[in-house]
């Protein structure tokens, strides 16, 4: 009797342990990949950063001046600078309009979520896209990542803070 | 009798449960396994694309540079409409360097009435024959570049991209 319900209880144990292997195994499988995350953060970081640098340095078409230039004459509020036509008059319309393009031939095509803000002592000048969802405080629920680069332009009335940020 | 027959049921029960766990268990890792290996297998093909990127942004044959000083991520524009030819004559050095891959850049700023004079395909090279050409995918990586025409002295916007057959 004793030897029959201790080959019973071993029985069992051995179903026990093959579950717990199970388990662990499981596990071990639906672990995040970090390397992947630590990947895609640089990415994205260096993205942002390669996309400033192009867009601030990136010469108008119709005038001989870089579009940091552009973006100064927007901070200091010159309201009477033509750019490019009656359409074009202001140079924060100007701006937003060339960013925008940029933007759209490249992060939208690549399907990134983005957000563009370029601002002086708190005043935004310029926001895109105009509901920006990628946003500090949406990572965790509507997005992974939050990776931004920030780009300071000296202007007379300050320095205007240009941040690019990915979402992921 | 009916006692050994019934002995006999539950050995065979338990066994065919324990198979049966067995093979679930053999059939979920293998499943497992093939998702793990694809996803090493793109993430290397991404790596891939990403160093040759690095590469093409740094060569010296479309490096903007001034008195010897090179601008990063910025490639020259009379360099840009030469280099094809460059490559196609060098095609077995270029070919180290780059394999199976396709390198085009293209004007994004400001926009042109004929978009194709904005478009240089850099270097081309597919696999050819249909059994290479099995079971290939294509990552693709993109990167901002300025374009600097040096006669007008201006910069204009354009985007480099990168695709790596894998």
């Amino acid at each position: 009797m004793n030897k029959k319900s201790q080959t019973e209880i071993l029985g069992l144990a051995i179903i026990v342990v093959i579950i717990i292997i199970g388990i662990v195994l499981s596990l071990r499988f639906m672990r995040p990949n970090q390397t992947q995350e630590l990947k895609d953060a640089f990415t994205d970081s260096t993205l942002a950063s390669n996309m400033l640098n192009v867009m601030l340095k990136t010469t108008l078409d119709c005038k001989d001046i870089e579009l940091k230039n552009l973006l100064q004459d927007c901070a200091e509020g010159a309201q009477n600078k033509e750019y490019c036509g009656p359409e074009d008059r202001f140079p924060c319309e100007k701006a937003k309009a060339i960013i925008s393009l940029l933007l759209n031939e490249t992060l939208t095509k690549m399907n990134r979520e983005y957000s563009f803000e370029a601002k002086i002592q708190r005043d935004v000048k310029i926001t895109l896209p105009e509901r920006p969802t990628c946003t500090e405080s949406s990572v965790g629920t509507r997005y992974q990542t939050y990776k931004f680069q920030s780009y300071p332009l000296p202007t007379k009335r300050g320095t205007m803070e240009i941040t690019l940020a990915i979402c992921r | 009798m009916s006692k050994a027959q019934i002995k006999m049921f539950e050995t065979i029960s338990v066994l065919v449960v324990f198979f049966f766990i067995l093979i679930f268990g053999l059939v979920y890792y293998n499943n497992t396994q093939k998702k793990e290996i694809q996803q090493i297998i793109d993430e290397n093909s991404q790596l891939r694309a990403m160093e040759t990127m690095k590469i093409v942004n740094n060569l010296p044959e479309l490096q903007c540079s001034l008195e010897n000083i090179q601008t990063t991520n910025c490639f020259e524009l009379l360099k840009l409409q030469n280099l094809r030819e460059v490559i196609s004559k060098n095609m077995l050095y270029y070919t180290n360097l780059f394999s199976y891959s396709n390198i085009t850049v293209r004007q994004i700023y400001p926009k042109l009435a004929d978009p194709a004079s904005g478009r240089w395909e850099i270097y081309t090279n597919a696999p050819k024959t249909a059994s290479s050409r099995k079971g290939l995918s294509l990552q693709k990586q993109f990167i901002p570049i300025l374009i600097y025409d040096s006669v007008k002295r201006r910069y204009y916007a354009g985007l480099l991209t990168v695709e790596v057959y894998s």
